[in-house]
């Protein structure tokens, strides 16, 4: 036990070596008691077969040999031709010789006794083949009674001695036969039992070592057992649920690259609008300035118009000085009146004195009349120019008058006018003003989206290229979902070898796991069969719209979709997976 | 060991991912192009690479060179062009997305129609739909005006060329998180929850789906098969993707597909870029006839 409980830390190679070792001497043991005592009776054997047998033998060859010799010797004397006789003397000879040899041959195997036989025997041939010498020459010579007679007397004495020393050879041999065989047996049972022994004692003693050390063995296999389905366990459901995070990260990352696909468009597209605000601002400011510039221009004319009126005015002020001077002509012309009336006195006066002159002065008449009749004229010439000039004084200063009311309109117009320039001009710059900050934000504007477009352009990249990567790595997760079902099979499989079982049982446990936890492996067998489900739905559904009739012009029309095209698509939510008529769908 | 090595191995080489060469980007790019009107420029190059690579490993195939050639070889019309297109498609929608677009329906334009028109049916069109919210959304909407007896009956047509995200509107299921996008008066009026495993889940109830028809139509297929038959068009968030040339035959092909005094509505970020007969209402805002 000591040595056992030692043994719970050596490896399970020592430990089979242990019991092979018990196992190994024992049949050392076994093979050493056996091979001991097969090798007495081997000997034993030996010593049957090779000398006591072999003894027995030759006392037979012996034996029959003798009995030839007596048979050739009646026939040697029976025979009546020379040649006869001496054909069968020959084989007298030889088988004397082949006797001799025997009893040769015997005397090497044979014991003291045996050896003691074998001279006696070898004495009663020689003894014998003189006999036979006689014999011979008497029934050569023809004399056969002598013959017969001396056959049947000291011949046959002779080999009745020869039969009687065999006779004791084979008798006593056979009982040494009977004593080697009763002497194997008792070697035998010895063997046998000792083997027996040998074999139930180390049998017990395998069987103890083996149960001692299966069952500490049996216990540390049972626990890695009972770990490693543990662990194929948890491992195949941390491998799922891994699977199905990594499928939802993937989808999440994919719907994200297409937001931002999508973002990344539009951001592109306002772009391109800011781009376009930019220039349309860019040309507003460009116009206002050109404007303002017209505008400033309008109010240095108004100013100059404003002038000008001014001139006019003073030009008025002018005309009103010629009226001033027009009113001194006329008071020049009321002189010229004066004038005229003197002058026309003058030349009454004159007519007057030249009536009184008589013929003298008829000349002077004639003057003075004529300087009468020029007053005259000069009186109406300067009524005329005096109405002329009240007239004209009239005429001015109604134009004057005029004049003034106009400039003075004219000139509040021009004020108002040169006041709206100013205003325009002012409105103008502001304008300018603010198209060329909207010009110069939009330049920042799409200096910025042009940043903005460059991060979500590399955001874009980044998350297109995480898609792809979650998409992998969901893919993968998938597979390592799968090596974890197949590992757990394999762990059944180990199972099932060390502890043994019915395998279907062990089959059902290890499908029973794997719907556990792996529905999703299962998952494109059952993303096929909705879809077929999804096809037939789809039919119907087209034909029920059909029915109804909604619009005359279907025919033209693409048709419903029914289905789309083929192609293994699973998504790890579930949503294209699940059928539209799953009865698990309820209302709320 | 030896698994965790090759899985170490199969990760590492999955992590160098293989880089699209510039020719093959230009090919695919003018592919998408012809296909569907949607522009990228060069900085999509990472965007393309990460969305087609998911056809390599479906296809087995080595790198975007052999993907190239695979679709130059390929007739027109074979199913692996729509799988492209699937690929290359943006698919962002939301429910309530503008929600501003809406208010202004239900407040500004039902409100018009119904005094200028004799009709009572009002039909829209969810131009690029996606997967159906949008359409969806419009639907719950216009069953509330129906119900106030602000229309008498309304039909909703949805188109899109991504055949892979019909799919999904067709089927009408969503997450549940997506309730929280959708004010809560729709919430148990439109959607059965789901319960057990599939309690994350919603989906539309029939009599919701019913209104709404789905088309797999490209927009930049003209003309389309619609002619004055829409009252409302909407068409956001496509422009984005699109040419000034692309934009300009896609708007005059709604303005066929519009009716007499429909309003078209854009995405907020997008603009028609003039040229068109389509009359500014408002900022995404467009219409068609004088009923504003």
């Amino acid at each position: 036990m000591k040595g056992i409980i030692q043994m719970k830390n050596r490896s399970l190679n020592t430990k089979v070596f242990f019991v092979l070792g018990i196992l190994a001497s024992a049949a050392v043991a076994i093979s050493y008691v056996g091979l001991n005592k097969m090798s007495g009776i081997n000997d034993s054997l030996n010593q049957i077969v090779g000398v006591v047998a072999k003894r027995v033998l030759l006392a037979k060859n012996m034996d029959a040999d003798k009995n030839e010799l007596k048979n050739q010797e009646k026939v040697l004397i029976l025979e009546d031709t020379q040649e006869g006789m001496q054909k069968i003397a020959g084989k007298l000879d030889g088988i004397a010789k082949r006797v001799e040899q025997t009893i040769a041959d015997y005397k090497q195997l044979a014991n003291d006794e045996g050896k003691k036989n074998a001279d006696e025997l070898a004495r009663v041939i020689a003894q014998w083949r003189s006999v036979d010498e006689e014999l011979r020459r008497l029934s050569f010579a023809g004399k056969s009674k002598e013959a017969t007679a001396l056959a049947r007397g000291r011949a046959r004495e002779l080999m009745e001695t020869f039969d009687s020393v065999l006779s004791g050879i084979v008798e006593r041999n056979e009982k040494a036969l009977q004593d080697e065989a009763a002497r194997t047996d008792v070697e035998y049972t010895r063997a046998r039992n000792m083997v027996l022994a040998v074999s139930i004692l180390s049998i017990l003693a395998g069987l103890l070592s083996a149960f001692f050390i299966m069952r500490a063995v049996g216990k540390a296999i049972d626990q890695v057992i009972s770990s490693l389905r543990d662990n194929a366990n948890q491992v195949t459901s941390a491998a799922q649920q891994i699977a199905a995070s990594s499928e939802q990260l993937s989808q999440a990352a994919t719907e994200q690259a297409s937001s931002l696909e999508e973002t990344s468009s539009s951001v592109e597209e306002m772009n391109s609008m800011i781009k376009k605000n930019s220039d349309n601002a860019a040309k507003a400011a460009e116009i206002s300035c050109s404007s303002q510039q017209s505008a400033s221009k309008g109010k240095e004319v108004v100013g100059e118009m404003l002038k000008a009126i001014g001139e006019i005015n003073e030009s008025n002020n002018q005309i009103s000085e010629i009226v001033k001077v027009i009113a001194e002509i006329e008071n020049k012309t009321k002189v010229i009146n004066d004038i005229v009336f003197k002058t026309q006195l003058l030349s009454f006066n004159a007519s007057v004195e030249a009536a009184r002159a008589g013929a003298h002065g008829k000349g002077f008449a004639v003057v003075a009349e004529e300087v009468g009749k020029l007053a005259q004229l000069s009186g109406n010439a300067a009524r005329e120019i005096s109405d002329m000039l009240a007239t004209s004084v009239q005429k001015v200063n109604g134009l004057v008058t005029t004049a003034n009311e106009k400039v003075k309109v004219g000139t509040e117009v021009a004020q108002q006018c040169g006041t709206v320039l100013e205003d325009i001009v002012e409105g103008v710059t502001t304008l300018n003003r603010m198209a060329s900050e909207i010009a110069n934000a939009s330049q920042e504007q799409a200096k910025g989206i042009e940043e903005v477009t460059r991060a979500m352009t590399q955001l874009d990249q980044v998350t297109q290229e995480n898609a792809a990567t979650s998409e992998e790595s969901a893919s993968a997760a998938e597979e390592l979902s799968a090596q974890a079902v197949s590992l757990k099979g394999v762990v059944q499989v180990l199972i099932q070898t060390i502890k043994g079982g019915d395998e279907n049982q062990q089959q059902q446990n290890t499908a029973a796991v794997a719907s556990d936890h792996g529905a999703r492996v299962s998952g494109p067998a059952v993303a096929k069969t909705h879809a077929k489900v999804l096809h037939i739905k789809n039919a119907n559904s087209r034909k029920n719209s059909a029915g109804s009739g909604a619009h005359s012009n279907q025919s033209k029309l693409p048709e419903p979709l029914k289905k789309a095209v083929g192609g293994d698509y699973s998504s790890g939510n579930g949503v294209d997976t699940t059928s539209e008529d799953d009865p698990r769908f309820k209302d709320v | 060991m030896v698994t965790r090595c090759s899985a170490e191995r199969s990760l590492l080489g999955e992590s160098e991912m293989e880089e699209m060469k510039y020719a093959d980007f230009q090919f695919l790019r003018s592919a998408i192009w012809s296909l569907s009107g949607i522009s990228l420029s060069d900085s999509k190059r990472q965007l393309v690479q990460s969305r087609l690579r998911s056809r390599l490993q479906v296809l087995g195939l080595e790198d975007f060179s052999a993907y190239r050639s695979l679709l130059q070889r390929l007739p027109p019309g074979h199913p692996e062009w729509q799988e492209f297109t699937n690929s290359l498609t943006t698919n962002k929608t939301d429910w309530f997305r503008e929600p501003s677009h809406f208010d202004f329906l239900l407040s500004e334009f039902v409100p018009r129609w119904r005094r200028l028109t004799r009709t009572d049916h009002l039909k829209v069109w969810s131009a690029a739909c996606s997967t159906g919210e949008e359409a969806y959304t419009l639907s719950m909407v216009l069953e509330r005006a129906k119900r106030r007896r602000e229309i008498g009956s309304y039909e909703i047509v949805a188109t899109d060329i991504d055949t892979e995200v019909l799919k999904r509107a067709v089927k009408g299921i969503y997450l549940k998180s997506a309730l929280n996008q959708i004010p809560v008066e729709y919430h148990s009026q439109a959607f059965a929850t789901g319960t057990g495993e599939i309690s994350h889940l919603i989906k539309v109830r029939p009599s919701f789906k019913q209104t709404v028809t789905f088309h797999h139509f490209n927009l930049t297929e003209t003309p389309a098969p619609w002619s004055g038959e829409f009252d409302i068009v909407f068409c956001r968030n496509v422009f984005i993707y699109f040419s000034k040339e692309v934009i300009a035959k896609v708007v005059a092909s709604l303005f066929r597909a519009a009716a007499r005094d429909a309003v078209l509505l854009i995405g907020h970020s997008e603009s028609l870029q003039g040229a068109s007969k389509w009359r500014y209402l408002r900022p995404s805002i467009y219409t068609k006839g004088g009923m504003f």
